[in-house]
């Protein structure tokens, strides 16, 4: 396809389709006109529309889904000496319950990778297509050995490694084969972190349990904020057990300094400077604003969505570690009412929390609907509640926290119905489990700066 | 609160941001790094104050700075925000500041006398071209942010850029200086070496000492979003 107008029909298309809206995807992809084309883009992309709505569908209409998508693989597969389009062919035949054309298809992709005509996209594909055309052709244990092979390759290739681990399990699981040894190769899990700021710097009690805590968790990959006491200690943990550390900050690190970690005591300010200088990334939810409490609720809401989203494109497992003194219940934490696990450490608090020392501040949800038609909300439930009152339509959410309303700017963007987010709205929706999937589709510039925007598929039934 | 002048523009970075943003020669951008100087701002200090006297053209290193005005009911307002690859200041005369400037988060910004800024102009074309060039993407940037218009992400602006700098075989050679490809396409260095590492990780892109390679154009297309 060439660049361009129809190169951006794909992509926008391929958004949807990853944002979650199956059926919504494939409609607009009928209606622009694309479901007789022969290019193999157009076709590689139809056969995973037509993919996805097999997976949501039951019976003899799922057969005939995956047998349809396996057909538009294997005609984009025509164009060249391409493995990709091929090994999907295969899948697709098997899983529409035709083994033997599953086992052809997949010797011609073995085929073409031994040869050495086509050694795959990247190292790791290449040797994943191998171990995937081992397996569709009944010989598991060869294709075991050629995924540990492929893992060698890019160990930390975890976004293709999960895709490649979805498609073992279907093929397993149709083959009726346990898939329990796939689990070695699954990625460690994503760890969101939080807790008080009452813990006195040499208190060694509490950094044993929380150090302990987290290794036993074991995470890959570790986010939250870095106030003085619990935040500090469990991302020093994290760091030490070898987890990519991601630091999610309500205000600037400078501002942040001065109000959670300096008024703690100086003796947190060398470990709060080394940490901000070897962390894997540092996001700043509001740089505009001051550290407030609702700045605050912002970075926590924030940084659980960004560890959600990163266990999601991972296949990873998402657990909290929450550090608090035992008696107080955390009624409020948005995890609790995701049912994701959460790991708790109680310690002895030496003060107060200082949260309620912060400025006050609040957090508003806006949506903009069809009409022109805007509203606040204190909660991300009722906002959402909201939108879904309004049933079909475009719509529009965004969070804030100043006096700046910037949601009717995002309406034009919900395509085919879709909820279009600013991102920190979108991170919000997967904290708190009301969001299944979000998709980035691009940047909107603004005065006041860049807003990066999102569809979001609301959780529940499939669409 | 006064700036930090770093030096006089020695380092490597700074002569390939100018080299990226006002498409010229390294020779054009060594003689346009001679008379600028690299400050520093910490978050929110002032870069100056209403009514100052404007004699500089600022071009955003890193970090970002936003203009505010007080309205007449005491209300702040912001009127505009400018990241990285964005200029602002007096050009092509001096003038007065007409609202006032600070940063935003730790910034840098390289600095040039609008005097001298002029008298280059007239006399090295490729900067003038460049001057010419940046002008017409603020422009259009300004268009931009009136038509709240989508485009492409920080990461897919730099991906794509990386597409363009590659030849046909996928080679980019020399390896771009990242802080400079940033800026470029107006993102931070964090971002574009986030961007980076994670097609490396996944073997996308080839990280040689020499070149970047691009293992494949196809994923790396996929990810210009």
């Amino acid at each position: 396809m060439a660049e361009g107008a129809g190169s951006n029909v794909l992509k926008s298309l391929l958004a949807l389709a990853r944002a979650g809206a199956t059926s919504r995807a494939w409609t607009a992809f009928v209606a622009a006109g694309l479901e007789a084309s022969d290019d193999p883009e157009v076709l590689t992309l139809k056969g995973r529309l037509l993919k996805d709505q097999a997976r949501h569908a039951q019976g003899s209409k799922r057969s005939a889904l995956f047998a349809r998508a396996g057909e538009a693989y294997e005609l984009a597969a025509t164009s060249g000496s391409y493995s990709y389009p091929l090994i999907n062919a295969a899948a697709m035949a098997l899983h529409a319950g035709d083994f033997d054309k599953a086992g052809r298809l997949a010797q011609k992709a073995l085929e073409l990778v031994d040869t050495g005509i086509d050694k795959g996209e990247t190292p790791y594909w290449g040797e994943a297509t191998r171990a995937e055309a081992l397996l569709l052709s009944g010989e598991t244990e060869a294709a075991r050995a050629s995924l540990s092979k492929a893992v060698a390759l890019a160990p930390q290739a975890w976004e293709d490694q999960s895709s490649t681990l979805r498609q073992f399990a279907s093929i397993l699981a149709v083959t009726g084969q346990d898939g329990g040894w796939l689990d070695q190769f699954r990625p460690p899990p994503v760890m969101h972190f939080n807790g008080i700021l009452g813990i006195a710097a040499d208190d060694l009690i509490a950094h044993a349990a929380i150090e302990a805590a987290v290794a036993d968790i074991a995470p890959g990959f570790a986010f939250g904020a870095l106030a003085a006491g619990a935040d500090i200690i469990a991302a020093d943990a994290a760091l030490s057990v070898g987890a990519e550390l991601h630091v999610v900050l309500p205000s600037e690190p400078e501002d942040f300094r001065d109000s959670s970690v300096s008024p703690m005591g100086d003796e947190w300010l060398p470990r709060f400077d080394r940490i901000i200088a070897c962390a894997d990334s540092v996001t700043v939810c509001a740089s505009d604003e001051r550290t407030s409490t609702a700045s605050v609720e912002l970075a926590e809401l924030h940084a659980m969505g960004m560890a959600v989203e990163k266990a999601e494109q991972l296949q990873a497992k998402a657990v909290a570690l929450r550090i608090e003194p035992a008696q107080r219940p955390a009624l409020g934490d948005p995890w609790l009412h995701s049912g994701r696990p959460i790991h708790h450490v109680a310690v002895t608090a030496v003060r107060d929390s200082t949260v309620a020392q912060l400025p006050a501040a609040r957090l508003f949800y806006d949506i903009a609907l069809d009409g022109n038609r805007q509203h606040s909300f204190g909660t991300i439930d009722e906002a959402v509640d909201a939108v879904k009152a309004l049933g079909a339509g475009r719509a529009a959410l965004d969070c804030r926290i100043g006096e700046r309303i910037r949601v009717g700017t995002l309406l034009s963007h919900s395509a085919h119905g879709m909820l279009a987010t600013s991102r920190g709205a979108a991170l919000a929706l997967l904290a708190t489990g009301l969001a299944s999937r979000i998709e980035t589709i691009g940047e909107i510039a603004t005065t006041v700066g860049p807003i990066e925007i999102c569809l979001a598929t609301f959780s529940g039934p499939p669409e | 609160m006064m700036p930090e002048t770093d030096d006089s523009m020695a380092g490597r970075d700074d002569i390939a941001i100018i080299q990226g943003c006002f498409a010229c020669s390294s020779k054009s951008a060594q003689r346009l790094a001679e008379i600028m100087a690299s400050r520093s701002f910490t978050h929110r200090a002032v870069i100056a104050h209403i009514g100052d006297p404007s004699t500089t053209l600022y071009l955003v290193a890193e970090g970002a700075v936003v203009a505010e005005l007080f309205g007449y009911d005491g209300q702040q307002a912001q009127l505009a925000r400018h990241g990285p690859g964005e200029i602002f200041g007096a050009y092509p005369a001096e003038t007065t500041y007409r609202s006032s400037f600070a940063a935003c988060g730790a910034t840098r910004l390289l600095a040039t006398p609008t005097q001298q800024l002029t008298e280059l102009v007239a006399n090295d074309p490729e900067i003038a071209a460049g001057v010419a060039a940046l002008l017409a993407k603020q422009l259009d940037l300004v268009l931009d942010r009136m038509a709240a218009r989508i485009g492409l992400s920080a990461t897919g602006r730099f991906y794509r850029a990386l597409l363009q700098l590659a030849d046909s075989d996928g080679r980019i050679e020399p390896a771009p200086v990242i802080a400079a490809l940033a800026v470029s396409v107006h993102t931070t260095r964090e971002t574009a070496s986030r961007a980076l590492a994670s097609v490396v990780r996944r073997g996308i892109v080839e990280r040689h000492d020499d070149r970047l390679q691009i293992v494949s154009r196809r994923m790396l297309e996929e990810l210009i979003v």
